[in-house]
This record gives structure tokens, C-alpha cells and sequence, in this order.
């Protein structure tokens, strides 16, 4: 994948974490990162099941509460906003809230009640990520991968300056990936920063620029190709299988 | 400006708009609260709905039962112990509001704790008031009673009306979206804790000026049963909240009504539930027969 335009000045924020530590009850689940993600980089974040992968976002949103230091180092210390897709959001089926309702409410002060016609913004949003044709329809009842594409056209909406996706390609099907990766790609040569958990290799080693590798604490930060070679060397032939 | 209102409904009944019972005064301020206590508790019932909080009304309607006592016990007026009532159901709620955030202890076991609690105190206290005083008047606040509401009750139900309906307009989004998804609603710098905090306590004074009209034991139904009917027959949030509104105005003015007009001696608390109820049933009907042509 190109690179991002680097010549615009990103009004992404460094985000960096000091001796970050992240501990419930008595289990650590983070121990000590140390990570520096400049602005404008495509951050993959990787590792085994219950490695800390989504606690470390959680920690970079304020969601856990957590030991040591992290700072978000905005643009002329203007603070920006940040668009997140968690990893499981399931919404009631029973509840009448339609994709266009959560995306009203999302992106609009303007009370999600008193008014019936959707913005621009959301339209042209809501074509963008092929959700047009349910906007009406129950949010609770979308299959998983529609799902994640109406969470991340929520995250998108409002245009953040960076974006926090804890395996936004989680049962979406191949058409649906491409689609998110291009829109996802097309963001990041604005100059945008994306922090993103993704158990797919080739998502990984096609995209993203630096690689985190994550296990309870961070085992290695490098390019996808080091820590494929790190994994290589570490992981059983299974585990490959899995990965690639 | 309450006595303009009732020298208009005189006038009407006068000649002949209106039926006789609206010649009287009491019934006139049941009315009005009712038409302000529907929309308010119809629209906030939809939230309680989406947080899935039904038993969290249930327990702060019935801590109203213990904070009437106390105030008839410390001697406050028996038909408006506003001090003792109000200052009881916000400490409750915000007490369980601050529990909630300490421990590991599920919400609806926490809720069933403190709705055991005011339930125990409330029973216990009863029985030293009702020595006291009057049984019946002991009855008007668990039931509710067409006949105690005055100015001053009307007074505060257009204040929490007001604060209401503004806090709707400028936050409501927010509040739906940190019922829907804390997390995301948290990204977005939602401040979720705050959100919560003023929930449990918008409950608590929605709760305080309508018990006199429902009671203290059905309050918590009349923010439940519009939301969950409204839930079966909406089709979007917009759809919900009037449904909603429909339905808990319609169960609040039939219910007060309606024994008046019939004769029929029903305190005005089970009257609006009844009511309600029937609502109810109907949206079940509609749903499943949606679902079959569905």
C-alpha cells in the first residue's frame, strides 16, 4: 500500500505510553508498554487470545483504569476526536433503534427525536460503506459483518483524527473487507493514525506500517515483516497456519 | 395562573364542554399533573428501557414508600411530606448509583438488595405511622389519590417539566448513546459516569412528584409499561419515544378519569396501571400479529 501523503501537516496526535500497566484485581494484564506511535502511522496490533491486545486499547481510551503514563500529543495542542469500534457491541434485537437512529446519535446534537430526515453527511457516509439499503432497519438485528461496517461508519462520521479499531474485519465477509480497507486506507493517506487489532496477516503486512506485538506486555514493535520473522521463529507450524 | 386554569375548566363545565366532575378543583389539578407526568415519565421510561433498568424504577418508587413515612414520623404534613420524601428517594438512588461503581456485585442483584431494604424499612415504618394517623391518608400515598393534588404539587411538576424537556433537547442523544454502548459513548468524550448519575437521579424526582397521583407502589410501573409496550410497536427510537408518551399520557388521564366520571371508588394509582396494562396487551397482540404477516 502507498504511503500517506506526508507533505500535509496530520492532525493526528502521537500517542505514546510510559511504563503503561493495566492490572484487575490481582492479574496483570498489561505490564510495563512502552510504545511511540507518531502521527500518521497505521499501527497493526497483534499476539495470542487474551494477550491484552483490547485492553491496551481500552487503556488508550480511559475505558480501564491503569498504571503509568499515557499522552496523546495533539496537533498545536488542539485536542481532536477520536473514532473507536469496539471489539463486541451487540445491541437487544428487541429494541426499535434503527442503523440511522445510532448514527444520528452519534454524529448530531440535535435531538435523534425531533427531526426525521437524515443529513448529508450521513447519506453520503452510509453509501460509502454500501449501508444504505438498512438504514431502516433494527441495529440489534444486523448480521455481524453489517454490523461492523454501520460501527465504523459511526466512528468515520464525525471525522476524527484518529481512529481505534479492535478487529473492525471481525465477520465480515471478503467483499466487506476490501470495502473497509479501502475506506480505512483512504483515511490514512489523509495523514490519519489508526491503532488497530486484526488477527489477519495479510490485513497486517498489507497495511500496516509498524506492527505491536502484544502479549501481556509488548514483545516487540517493528514492521510487519520483523515480527513475521519473530513469529516465525517462535510460533508452531499451527500457529502460522493460522496466522497466514 | 392555577386559578385562571380552573376558572376556564369552570366556565367550560358551566356551559356544558366539559362534564361536571371538572367543576371540581382537585380534579382539575389531577388532570393537569397528569397531562405533565405522562409525557415525563413516558419519554424517560424509554431510556429505562434501553439501559434494561425497569427494576431500578420498581426499587426507587418503593424507597418513595419509605421516605413518606419518615416524613409523616418527623412530622411533616401527611399529604405532602416533600422534604423527608424527596431527600430519601435521591439519597437512595444516588447511594446505589455510588455502591454500583465499587463493586462486582451484577446491577440487579444490587438493585434487588436496596429495593429489599426499602421495601423492609418502608413495611416497618408503616406500621408505627399508621398508629399515628389515619389509615386511608397512609393508603393515598401507596396508592395514589385524585384528591391530594394541589397548587403546589402542580407547581413542581411544571418546574421538573421544564428542566426535563430541556435537558432532553440538548443531551438526549448522549444519553441514548451512553445506554447503548458506554464504550463508544465514552470515546467520544461523553461524560458516561455524569449521564448515569443524573438518570438515577431524574428517576428519583420523577418518582417524588408522582407519587401522590399513582402512589408509591405503581410509580415505577408507569415508567416501565408505556416504554415496554412502546418497544413492541415502534419501529425506530422516534417511533418509541411517542409511543411512549402516547401511551403513559393516555394511561395517566383514563386512570384519573375515568373512576371519577364511572363512579367506580378505584384509587387513581391501580386505575392508570390497569389502564396500562391493557395498552399492554394490545401491543403484544400487534406485534405477534406483525410477526405472523411478517
Amino acid at each position: 500500500m502507498s504511503s500517506p501523503n506526508l507533505n500535509q501537516i496530520s492532525s493526528s496526535p502521537s500517542v505514546i505510553c510510559d511504563n503503561l500497566t493495566v492490572k484487575i484485581a490481582q492479574n496483570h494484564l498489561l505490564s510495563n508498554v512502552n510504545l511511540n506511535v507518531e502521527p500518521g502511522c497505521w499501527l497493526g496490533i497483534v499476539g495470542p487470545n487474551g494477550g491484552g491486545k483490547s485492553t491496551l486499547l481500552k487503556a488508550l481510551l480511559g475505558l480501564v483504569q491503569h498504571q503509568g503514563v499515557i499522552s496523546f500529543d495533539w496537533h498545536q495542542g488542539k485536542i481532536g476526536s477520536v473514532g473507536y469500534v469496539p471489539q463486541l457491541a451487540p445491541f437487544d434485537a428487541s429494541l426499535p433503534i434503527s442503523v440511522l437512529d445510532y448514527l444520528r446519535i452519534v454524529s448530531e446534537d440535535w435531538p435523534v427525536w425531533l427531526r426525521y430526515q437524515r443529513n448529508q453527511k450521513i447519506s453520503n457516509t452510509m453509501a460509502k460503506f454500501n449501508i444504505s439499503d438498512f438504514a431502516h432497519k433494527r441495529i440489534g438485528t444486523l448480521s455481524t459483518g453489517e454490523r461492523q461496517r454501520v460501527l465504523l461508519c459511526g466512528a468515520l462520521i464525525n471525522e476524527p483524527d484518529i481512529l481505534i479499531l479492535d478487529e473492525p474485519l471481525a465477520g465480515v465477509d471478503k467483499q466487506g473487507h476490501q470495502l473497509i480497507l479501502d475506506i480505512l486506507n483512504d483515511y490514512h493517506q489523509e495523514g490519519k493514525t489508526i491503532l488497530m487489532v486484526e488477527h489477519h496477516w495479510h490485513v497486517v503486512t498489507s497495511y500496516c506500517q509498524k506492527v505491536a506485538l502484544i502479549d501481556g506486555e509488548l514483545i516487540q514493535l517493528g514492521s510487519a515483516t520483523e515480527i513475521f520473522t519473530l513469529l516465525q521463529q517462535n510460533a508452531s507450524a499451527l500457529e502460522l497456519a493460522n496466522m497466514a | 395562573m392555577l386559578d385562571s386554569i380552573h376558572q376556564v375548566f369552570s366556565v367550560l363545565t358551566e356551559q356544558g364542554w366539559l362534564p361536571e366532575m371538572f367543576s371540581y378543583g382537585f380534579l382539575v389539578n389531577a388532570f393537569l399533573a397528569s397531562l405533565m407526568l405522562g409525557p415525563l415519565l413516558g419519554a424517560l421510561g424509554t431510556l429505562v428501557v434501553v439501559k434494561r433498568l425497569a427494576f431500578l424504577s420498581e426499587a426507587v418508587g418503593h424507597s418513595a414508600l419509605t421516605g413518606v413515612s419518615i416524613g409523616i414520623l418527623l412530622g411533616e404534613s401527611i399529604t405532602a411530606p416533600w422534604i423527608s420524601l424527596f431527600a430519601f428517594s435521591v439519597i437512595f438512588a444516588l447511594t446505589l448509583q455510588w455502591v454500583r461503581g465499587r463493586t462486582t456485585v451484577p446491577y440487579d442483584a444490587l438493585i434487588g438488595v436496596f429495593l429489599a431494604f426499602a421495601l423492609a424499612v418502608g413495611a416497618a415504618l408503616l406500621m408505627i405511622v399508621a398508629k399515628k394517623v389515619n389509615a386511608h391518608l397512609v393508603e393515598q400515598v401507596l396508592f395514589g389519590s385524585v384528591l391530594t393534588a394541589d397548587g403546589q404539587d402542580i407547581a413542581i411538576l411544571s418546574v421538573m417539566f421544564v428542566l426535563i424537556v430541556s435537558l432532553a433537547f440538548k443531551y438526549s442523544n448522549k444519553a441514548y448513546l451512553t445506554a447503548l454502548s458506554p464504550e463508544i459513548a465514552k470515546s467520544l468524550r461523553v461524560n458516561t459516569k455524569l449521564h448515569d448519575y443524573s438518570f438515577v437521579l431524574l428517576i428519583a424526582l420523577m418518582t417524588v412528584a408522582a407519587v401522590k397521583i399513582i402512589g408509591a407502589i405503581l410509580v415505577g410501573a408507569l415508567l416501565l409499561i408505556p416504554a415496554a409496550s412502546a418497544r413492541l410497536l415502534a419501529q425506530n427510537l422516534k417511533g418509541m419515544l411517542c409511543w411512549s408518551i402516547l401511551i403513559a399520557t393516555t394511561s395517566a388521564l383514563t386512570g384519573v378519569l375515568l373512576p371519577m366520571y364511572m363512579l367506580w371508588a378505584i384509587p387513581t394509582g391501580p386505575a392508570v396501571i390497569l389502564v396500562a396494562c391493557v395498552w399492554f396487551v394490545f401491543a403484544i397482540v400487534m406485534h405477534s400479529f406483525s410477526h405472523k404477516k411478517g
